[in-house]
């Protein structure tokens, strides 16, 4: 009898927990510090395009930002796959993607472009090279550096520059939960 | 959309350890049942592991879990995450696990896999235990004939037999392709004992890795189309390695994406192929006529005689009647404007037609000539100028002309300007002479013989940087890291990921009116626009 019971609370409160799991399914994202990024820093766009990082990219825009290097056969090609499918499903004016090669010496603004061709990419995504040190420090002020290029970060940084709300997805997030955070970060209309 | 079950398994599930043990040694391991070569099932299967595809024109997909579209596979190859040889890697924070035979077979924390768990894992993504794999792997889409040549495959990768075309035990195998019949079958025969004579050089020297290298030399018949077949022909045998030193015929279409993956070092051609992925084992020895041209003009701007030309017309251009002697002309245009000289005046060949219109062209009194043509063309132009008193300075590609130039009698040019890749260098000669004299191969041709034992040079270096265990993946790999490799006759070679192309620029010979080489320039690197910026 007692044993009956305590199986019928158990499985009211099971019942009750499924119903909540909706609720709780899209958990707020963990805001991090703004990066601090220098209006100096210029970098090359795939179209081999001069730009200010911040000025151009950065500044007044809702960001989603990953790493890559177009020699990396295994990961760079999924979160570029991963990235594609935010922009078909947001749009340009929503987002603003950035891929930053971590390999910059042998990425060139027509290696990147060719690259980004085999994804079909649209306009709204820059992929990004530039001189060495430029990149290095910039990938350091991003928290992304790594001397290895093939242990660089699947980390994707995605903030926005207006409400200085910025949070960071670490191993290779899918398309979902990218565009999740990245409405999370937008200005609620 | 998926395919569940393409093959009609065996119910493996209550297999014994005992019956797992057995079929590891016959079936995954090769130790006992071992063959020779891969099969032509294992071969489909290797080419879906290593490509994505299988030369058919059955597209495989993926399906990636992490963005759920659906891509074509050839972006998302087994082997570009798993390794050629199925040795899995770590990048960034993804861990990949190797997928050889003896590690699919291994029971960790999940059950070993057989035919029907590995189809299921490979077309669902879902493990021996038929629990989700990380959402990094994506589920295939494929038939069942591909499935089943892949699932062959696996049950091969990385052994002793699963190594690319032309590689044994003892031996490597390379290919070429020369003229050995027709026009130009002298230059041929000649360059094939040269080939012959380094690769012998080489052997003689000792094994690399153990093993020896041999070469196989097919006849183009010197036609273009002949080169083409010939070339064809010995990748189908698919017993070859590596191309070298072949002759290369200009108007070839990009190779197909299986021949993409040979590596073709040195093609005898002065039309590489713009760099794509398509292009990526192709290493050329040889700069373009366009960088020679361009070099012409960077030197030809920096001459006394050409500072001193200010009106407009003191440059003109002739061009011949090739497609190549345009695009070359165009550029020549391009790279002058970049110095500030415009050229206004020019002359397109037309067989029959060309008289008036260089008559024309010469009553400009041109100071200088820009000839991009053949050797007949410029004789013809020589004919004409010398029925006028002009004697302007010419400049030209000893590429375009071949060295009957310097033999041309009576010249109607002040001076003559010729771009060469080919130094005139005794110390290069002398060397290549004591390499070739004990095969008894004299030096009549030294450029050209030059380029085949450089490409037995960078083959050998190669495979000196591969290692035992042999790949063209590994090949290409070692050569994309080559920097300043000595080339005899040439400049040193420089590849890099971004550069197939060994050497850019030219030399430029000065040669007076009695036709003597009275100077050499140093390399030139022909200077390159500044990027646009936006």
């Amino acid at each position: 009898m007692n044993n009956k019971w305590l199986k019928t609370v158990f499985l009211l409160l099971g019942l009750l927990l499924i119903r909540l799991e909706p609720v709780c399914a899209a958990p707020s994202i963990i805001a991090v510090e703004s990066p601090i990024i220098s209006e100096n820093i210029q970098v090359e766009n795939q179209q081999g395009h001069q730009l200010s990082f911040y000025t151009d990219l950065i500044k007044n825009k809702t960001v989603a930002i990953n790493f890559i290097f177009t020699t990396c056969s295994s990961s760079c090609p999924l979160a570029t796959a991963v990235f594609k499918q935010v922009q078909k499903q947001l749009g340009a004016q929503k987002i603003h993607l950035i891929s930053i090669s971590v390999d910059p010496n042998t990425d060139t603004p027509a290696r990147l472009n060719t690259f980004a061709q085999q994804f079909k990419t649209a306009t709204g995504w820059d992929f990004i090279t530039g001189d060495r040190a430029t990149i290095n420090a910039l990938l350091q002020n991003l928290e992304a550096y790594s001397a290895d290029k093939t242990l660089h970060t699947n980390m994707v940084l995605i903030g926005n520059d207006k409400t200085h709300t910025w949070t960071r997805l670490y191993g290779l997030p899918s398309a979902e939960a990218i565009i999740t955070a990245i409405k999370q970060v937008s200005p609620q209309p | 959309m998926r395919t569940q079950s393409f093959i009609n398994y065996r119910q493996w599930t209550k297999r014994s350890t005992a019956q797992i043990m057995l079929c590891l040694l016959l079936g995954y391991s090769g130790l006992v049942k071992s063959a020779d070569s891969l099969t032509p099932l294992e071969l489909q299967g290797r080419q879906i592991y290593q490509q994505g595809q299988d030369g058919s024109n059955v597209t495989i997909n993926v399906t990636l879990g992490l963005s759920n579209t659906s891509l074509s596979a050839t972006r998302f190859a087994c082997a570009n995450c798993h390794g050629a040889e199925g040795e899995g890697k770590v990048e960034g924070n993804l861990r990949i696990p190797p997928i050889t035979a003896s590690s699919l077979l291994a029971t960790t924390s999940r059950a070993a896999y057989d035919d029907h768990r590995l189809a299921q894992a490979i077309s669902t993504g879902k493990s021996a235990n038929s629990l989700p794999l990380d959402a990094a792997m994506p589920s295939y889409t494929m038939t069942k004939p591909q499935m089943t040549a892949l699932l062959a495959y696996l049950k091969r990768l990385g052994s002793a037999i699963d190594v690319d075309p032309g590689i044994n035990q003892d031996a490597i195998q390379l290919g070429s392709v020369l003229p050995l019949t027709g026009a130009l079958q002298a230059t041929g025969t000649l360059l094939k004992a040269t080939l012959d004579a380094c690769v012998a050089e080489v052997n003689a020297q000792g094994l690399i890795y153990g093993r020896h290298l041999s070469i196989v030399t097919a006849d183009s018949a010197s036609t273009g189309d002949g080169a083409a077949t010939a070339t064809q022909r010995l990748l189908a045998e698919n017993n070859t390695f590596a191309l070298l030193a072949r002759y290369a015929d200009d108007s070839e279409m990009n190779p197909s994406r299986a021949e993409s993956l040979v590596p073709d070092i040195a093609p005898i051609t002065f039309m590489p192929k713009a760099q794509t992925t398509a292009d990526a084992a192709r290493f050329y020895f040889l700069p373009s006529y366009v960088d020679q041209a361009r070099a012409l003009v960077d030197y030809g701007v920096r001459l006394p005689e050409f500072t001193q030309l200010k009106s407009k017309s003191a440059l003109a251009l002739i061009v011949g009647e090739q497609a190549v002697d345009k695009l070359t002309a165009e550029r020549v245009r391009q790279q002058a404007k970049m110095h500030g000289l415009i050229i206004e005046s020019a002359v397109y060949w037309q067989t029959g037609k060309i008289k008036p219109a260089v008559k024309a062209l010469l009553a400009k009194k041109p100071a200088a000539l820009f000839f991009l043509g053949n050797m007949q063309e410029l004789r013809a132009l020589n004919t004409l100028l010398l029925q006028t008193p002009q004697r302007p300075i010419l400049f030209s590609l000893m590429a375009m002309l071949g060295r009957e130039v310097l033999q041309l009698p009576n010249l109607a040019f002040s001076q003559v300007f010729l771009a060469t890749p080919f130094a005139d260098n005794a110390v290069a000669a002398q060397q290549l002479t004591a390499r070739l004299k004990p095969y008894a191969v004299a030096l009549q041709n030294p450029s050209l013989q030059s380029v085949m034992c450089a490409a037995v040079d960078v083959v050998v270096e190669g495979l000196k940087r591969s290692g035992r265990q042999l790949s063209r993946l590994k090949f290409l790999a070692a050569l994309e890291g080559l920097r300043n490799f000595p080339a005899s006759f040439l400049p040193p070679l420089n590849f890099s990921p971004n550069s197939k192309i060994g050497v850019q620029g030219a030399y430029i010979l000065g040669i007076n009116q009695q036709g003597e080489q009275i100077s050499q320039s140093v390399w030139i690197t022909p200077a390159n626009a500044e990027p646009t910026k936006p």
